[in-house]
């Protein structure tokens, strides 16, 4: 095993971790609840996206990536969990909260105006096709990403 | 805090993860059936040991405190 590689056998470990970190923090941010249906909910549909996109993409995964995790999660949060509606904004807000806690944790981090523009962004998805003014899934994930693997020429 | 709040176990979990996996015929980690993959996905060392820590109050209170400039609404 590479020694710079964590071993798979903690995945579910790792779900378990980001599931616990946006439920709990909604709660204490926000006082909303996320309850056990949806987390199973939550945990089944980004599960689900995640074998496609490592389909299309051929991507070998050999731990969870925290930030497609929680980009997801927080997107089907924001769109497809009908729970408390008027306060979907909070849900995602909740899972970008944890995302951006995590890349400060490894050493990283990312203006804060870029990621008010990165929320407004992603919240412009208006469950239409080919909204060219939104970011999107991917386009969420792969900003916190991006930013986590930065390299200096 | 968490003992106050349900929190969806490790079993439900993996129970999901095999019905998903059964269902796409096909398993997220390490896919013998990916051949030539263009991408390998890792856990950072460092996010990884702070994953596998437990979750408590004070670690949700540092998470406030960094996403303290997102918007309330």
């Amino acid at each position: 095993m590479n020694n710079n590689v964590l071993p798979n056998t903690n995945n579910n470990n790792f779900i378990h971790s980001l599931i616990t970190k946006i439920v709990l923090y909604a709660k204490h941010k926000y006082g909303l609840t996320i309850g056990i249906t949806d987390q199973r909910k939550l945990v089944e549909d980004v599960y689900r996206h995640y074998i496609e996109h490592c389909n299309e993409y051929h991507v070998m995964v050999c731990s969870v990536d925290p930030f497609k995790f929680l980009a997801w999660a927080g997107l089907t949060l924001y769109h497809d969990i009908k729970i408390q509606s008027g306060r979907k904004r909070q849900y995602l807000h909740s899972a970008i909260a944890v995302m951006y806690a995590i890349l400060r944790k490894n050493g990283r981090t990312l203006n804060r105006d870029f990621v008010i523009k990165l929320i407004h962004m992603t919240q412009h998805d208006k469950d239409v096709k080919n909204d060219k003014l939104a970011i999107g899934r991917n386009g969420l994930y792969m900003a916190f990403r991006s930013a986590n693997e930065v390299e200096v020429a | 805090m968490s003992s106050t709040i349900e929190i969806i176990s490790h079993e439900e979990i993996q129970s999901i993860i095999n019905k998903v996996e059964a269902e796409k015929e096909t398993v997220l980690f390490e896919n013998p059936n990916l051949k030539n993959p263009k991408f390998h996905n890792s856990m950072p060392p460092k996010i990884g040991e702070y994953l596998l820590e437990e979750t408590t109050d004070e670690d949700i209170a540092y998470i406030a405190e960094v996403a303290s400039f997102l918007p309330e609404e």
